[in-house]
């Protein structure tokens, strides 16, 4: 830059000129409340990287312990590591400071006891304040993971009236402190100046690190699940709103229905091929590194889980949903039908998760890859199951906030379930078979019957002069929005369990187990009645607003629960399936 | 690559020194001294200048012409005669060089349908009358504008008229009408009393002014929603521009403009270099006026002047003079399109018709005309400010004006800074950042 001039001071006049003008100084996003973390806090920082600075002089970085280290890796490598010593322009450590605690570690830094930091590996062993010390360290002396200790130092305090001692140890390739502690005094770290501006200790940049912007190289990598939003896994293809049959169904199900991957480098028709289970699986289809800082901004927006176009449309054909004529119309809907629909569901889904075979015992010769299949396939079902039984719950809470004084908890199975427009079926205890499956698949459908039953409720809580209290609306928008995961959960299963359906005898995934009689399946339905008991005494006491009470009842039923499970999982090492109910033997 | 020397200009008040960065007509208060230490830089050192200023990026006007611009704004020979003789006009007595004829309602009707079909709701589009002498046509002028008003109202566009008359053919209903529809009139005029008489004689040789003062009065009278501007040619033969200015502002003008003449169908009154430096002379004494006017908190409406502030301190910058052939298309008598008022019936400027819009020749135009092709436009520090010249003085009669524009514009920019500094309130801001 040698042909440079001096850098002039030049004012800018017109409205051109000051609009053009890069000022110098800090941008305005500076300010944590101007930035785009007013709306998505999280987003423009991470605040693991103000606590690296929150000791004078020194800068850490929290270190977590190595999934799988190789084993000439130095030992004891995660904990609060020293990175550097920093004190030159440290604004808390100014050479001229009258303070004595200042000029004390000032001479600490520049002198043998920087020296000694600048040799090896440094970790904080313990902090102390107000009287408080921690060690970070378990009893058989393993050092804390470095995320834990980030924990603790985020609640030391800052402030003239609370110094804060630290200790400093070195460890060497083996793991073992091979000389003596480094003691120092000072105060916590200010990370905000009372304007609410950041300190000037901090780098330009330096808040944003570790974080994965779209146009970086991390961003293909992340799997953080903090920002689904900004990078889901799985998606489903832009479908035309023509292209829908009249039942709701896409004429193309196939095309509409196949999650794919989001990354997926092939962006044309043809690349359009259902993602695969596992990230290691898809991994070659993806966007390459080199690609993604070019690539970033073709990754199409994703808008209720389906890839849009340059511009998102709503669907001009979507039936619109009338509320209820009254709101009496719509608990008597939700006692009746809602409520205990979710209750069938949940037990069907059930039955089926106890139809899986144990990964444990999984035939892996013949079949390399049943038990991870099966236990994606079994923790999947029991996700779903669980969901179900959350959406009974939502309902409950419906009816209580609707009807106070006249609740009574519905937790009876209905006997049938819907079954495309107006038509039902007959509840049913199967295994999860390949028709099993697909029923599942269409009872959960996006824009199926489920997907819709809780619209009308939408609609109708929606009315503001009849609800004027927001939080039913947003409650039934939830279970209304909810139901897309189950699809999902379901359509992948499908995929992962095909192949073992060779037509011949029970597929390999599968327990044969048939319903039980109710002598057989006593312990499990004793339990199962003590669920419903417990899960009726706690709604009734929510609804009365004795939360506590209620909490009593709810951890009950969470421990029945599990005794459930094992019960279940023995019946079904027998073949025997639980008779929650006994017709409908399938 | 433009040399670094062409993207900036100095210039200095009482407030200190000063530049104009060209790209983006930015304005900027720099250290004493600037000037002459840029200008003892060699090449090299005055990139890296500039760029030490942030002037270096992506420039705020490019090379690409416009696309698919639509048209919004028309003007329509309505009467392609005048009962004038002006020595000097552009449309050669009205008549533009072909034969004298009215135009036709179902060209002026399907010139509205033009603006129409181009203009999404909400759009504003444009009507101007010219001529010849627009009101020989009167019929049409009122048949059209109840018409554009119908239409702009039928597809939630609004609609702005203006009419450049002699003056001459007013009538005192004129006003209401004119009134009534928010027109913008241009009387043209060429000085007061017997100058104005000498360059603006009616066919019979005999004078124009005193009949037109006594004409244009109801109208001035009756501004409120319209607006009643001046437009003064200078020819050698007016030269004395103060005076003028101030007599007409007495009169209760909503606006008065001066142009020079620099091109006339018979070389007749065109101003030489001599005259262009006279007539900077006296542009400068009146925006003194303007200035005193401007400190004291008066309006004076002095619209060279008014128009120049304004865009100087918005930054305007542009890559053409004038919107012709842009947005703005001269329309004949008999439904011809050219690029504007001036080039109707000259082949150089004939890009379709109002039937069937503008044609390809629109979009060779755009390429030609920007600046950025001109030469010596192309390094000229005035070229956004100015965009290069009338396209019908250019291509006519070339550049003779250049020193003027640059003369007037480098004034202007100093009494920017002046005003800018004494009056931030008459650009609409309550303070203005401390200068250097
Ligand atoms: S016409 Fe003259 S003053 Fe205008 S930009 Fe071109 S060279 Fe400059
Ligand atoms: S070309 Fe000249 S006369 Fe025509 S609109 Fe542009 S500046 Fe005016």
């Amino acid at each position: 830059m040698s042909d440079q001039p001096g850098q002039i001071r030049v004012t800018p006049r017109n409205l051109t000129a000051r609009a053009a003008y890069k000022v110098p100084g800090n941008p305005g996003n500076t300010r944590l409340d101007g930035s785009v973390g007013n709306c998505f806090p999280g987003l423009e920082m991470d605040v693991r990287n103000l606590d690296r600075r929150f000791f004078p002089g020194l800068v850490f970085n929290a270190v977590r312990v190595p999934l799988s280290p190789v084993p000439e890796a130095p030992k004891n490598a995660q904990g609060f590591h020293l990175v550097f010593v920093d004190y030159f322009y440290d604004p808390m450590l100014p050479d001229n400071s009258p303070e004595g605690w200042v000029q004390t570690l000032l001479e600490a830094y520049s002198g043998d006891i920087g020296a000694k930091l600048s040799q090896g590996r440094w970790f904080l062993s313990w902090v102390e304040q107000s009287g408080k010390r921690i060690t970070f360290k378990e009893e058989d002396g393993t050092p804390y993971d470095g995320l834990m200790i980030w924990r603790f130092i985020r609640s030391l305090e800052h402030g003239d009236d609370k110094p804060v001692s630290i200790a400093l140890e070195r460890r060497n390739h083996e793991g073992i402190v091979d000389t003596e502690q480094v003691v120092l005094h000072g105060f916590r770290r200010q990370y905000r100046t009372e304007a609410g501006v950041f300190s000037e200790a901090y780098d330009p940049g330096e808040l944003t690190q570790s974080l994965c912007n779209p146009w970086s190289h991390d961003f293909r990598d992340c799997g953080c699940h903090y920002w689904p939003s900004n990078h889901p896994d799985v998606v489903m293809a832009e479908v035309a709103h023509d292209d829908q049959l009249p039942s709701g169904q896409s004429k193309n199900p196939i095309e509409a229905e196949t999650y794919l991957d989001w990354l997926r480098s092939d962006k044309s028709p043809s690349g359009n091929v259902a993602a695969l289970n596992t990230v290691e699986q898809n991994r070659p289809y993806q966007i390459d590194h080199y690609q993604v800082n070019q690539m970033w901004s073709e990754l199409p927006i994703v808008v209720e889980g389906r890839e849009t176009g340059e511009v998102y449309e709503v669907d001009p054909e979507m039936p619109g949903v009338e509320p209820y004529d009254t709101p009496e119309d719509m608990v008597k809907d939700l006692k009746t039908r809602l409520a205990a629909m979710e209750m069938t569901l949940s037990l069907q889904y059930l039955y089926a998760y106890f139809s899986l075979a144990d990964p444990e015992t999984a035939d892996t010769q013949k079949w390399p890859t049943l038990k991870d299949d099966l236990i994606f396939a079994r923790r999947s079902v029991l996700e779903v199951a669980i969901g179900e039984m959350t959406h009974m719950r939502w309902a409950n809470q419906l009816l209580w906030e609707l009807e106070p004084d006249d609740y009574e908890p519905i937790l009876t199975p209905s006997e049938t379930l819907p079954a495309g427009r107006c038509k039902t079926q007959p509840r049913a205890l199967r295994p999860l078979t390949a028709e099993a499956l697909a029923d599942f698949i269409e009872i959960e459908r996006p824009g199926g019957f489920i997907d819709r039953a809780y619209a009308q409720c939408v609609a109708t809580l929606e009315q503001e002069d009849l609800f004027p209290e927001r939080r039913l609306y947003a409650l039934a928008v939830r279970i209304d929005t909810d139901g897309d995961e189950h699809f999902l959960r379901f359509s992948q299963m499908k995929d992962v369990l095909a192949k073992y359906d060779t037509g011949e005898d029970t597929p390999a995934y599968l327990r044969p187990i048939e319903v039980g009689t109710e002598a057989q399946a006593k312990t499990a339905l004793d339990l199962y009645a003590k669920v419903k008991d417990g899960l009726a005494k706690a709604y009734t006491l929510e609804a009365e607003g004795q939360f506590e009470e209620s909490q009593t009842y709810i951890q009950q039923v969470r421990d029945d629960m599990k005794l459930f499970r094992d019960e279940g999982e023995a019946l079904a090492a027998k073949n025997i399936g639980i008779p929650f109910w006994t017709e409908g033997k399938a | 690559m433009i040399p670094p020397a062409a993207q900036v200009h100095f210039f200095d008040s009482q407030h200190g020194d000063h530049m104009l960065a060209v790209d983006g007509s930015r304005v900027f208060d720099v250290p004493a001294g600037t000037a002459d230490q840029f200008a003892s830089m060699d090449q090299p050192g005055q990139s890296a200048f500039l760029r030490s200023m942030g002037l270096d990026g992506a420039p705020f006007i490019d090379d690409t012409p416009p696309q698919d611009m639509p048209v919004r704004s028309l003007s329509l020979a309505v009467a392609q005669k005048c009962n004038l003789a002006c020595t000097y006009c552009y449309a050669a007595g009205g008549e533009f060089g072909g034969p004298a004829r009215n135009m036709e309602w179902e060209v002026a009707k399907a010139s509205v349908n033009r603006l129409v079909a181009e203009a999404e709701p909400g759009v504003r589009i444009n009507l101007a009358y010219l001529g010849g002498e627009p009101l020989i046509n009167r019929d049409l002028v009122q048949r059209t504008t109840d018409y554009a008003v119908e239409q702009a109202q039928a597809n939630g566009l609004s609609v702005g008229f203006s009419i450049t008359t002699n003056g001459t053919l007013l009538r005192p209903e004129d006003a209401a009408f004119f009134e009534a529809h928010g027109f913008a009139v241009t009387i043209s005029l060429d000085g007061v009393g017997e100058v104005h008489d000498k360059l603006r004689p009616n066919r019979g040789g005999r004078g124009s002014f005193d009949t037109i003062l006594k004409r244009v009065e109801p109208l001035l009278a009756a501004q409120h929603r319209m607006q009643v501007g001046a437009r003064v040619t200078v020819t050698p033969q007016n030269m004395n521009l103060p005076e003028t200015l101030d007599r007409f502002v007495g009169m209760g003008f909503h606006s008065i403009g001066f142009s020079p003449m620099l091109a006339s169908p018979n070389g007749q009154h065109e101003l030489d270099r001599n005259d262009l430096d006279e007539m900077l002379a006296q542009m400068i004494r009146c925006g003194e006026v303007f200035e005193a006017a401007v400190m004291q908190g008066r309006r004076y409406p002095f619209s060279n002047m008014a128009a120049a502030m304004q865009e100087i301190h918005r930054g305007t910058h542009r890559p053409y003079a004038c919107g012709a052939g842009g947005g703005y298309f001269g329309v004949s008598a008999d439904g011809g399109l050219f690029a504007c008022h001036r080039f109707v019936e000259d082949e150089a400027g004939a890009m379709g018709d109002v039937y069937d819009g503008p044609d390809l020749r629109r979009e060779n135009w755009l390429a030609d005309r920007h600046v950025h092709t001109q030469s010596p436009c192309n390094t000229c520090w005035a070229r956004y400010l100015c965009g290069g010249g009338c396209h019908h003085e250019v291509i006519h009669r070339g550049r003779p004006a250049c020193d003027y524009i640059r003369g007037w514009l480098h004034y202007c920019l100093q009494a920017y800074v002046r005003l800018s500094e004494a009056r931030p309130d008459y650009f609409g801001a309550p303070t203005l950042a401390a200068s250097a």
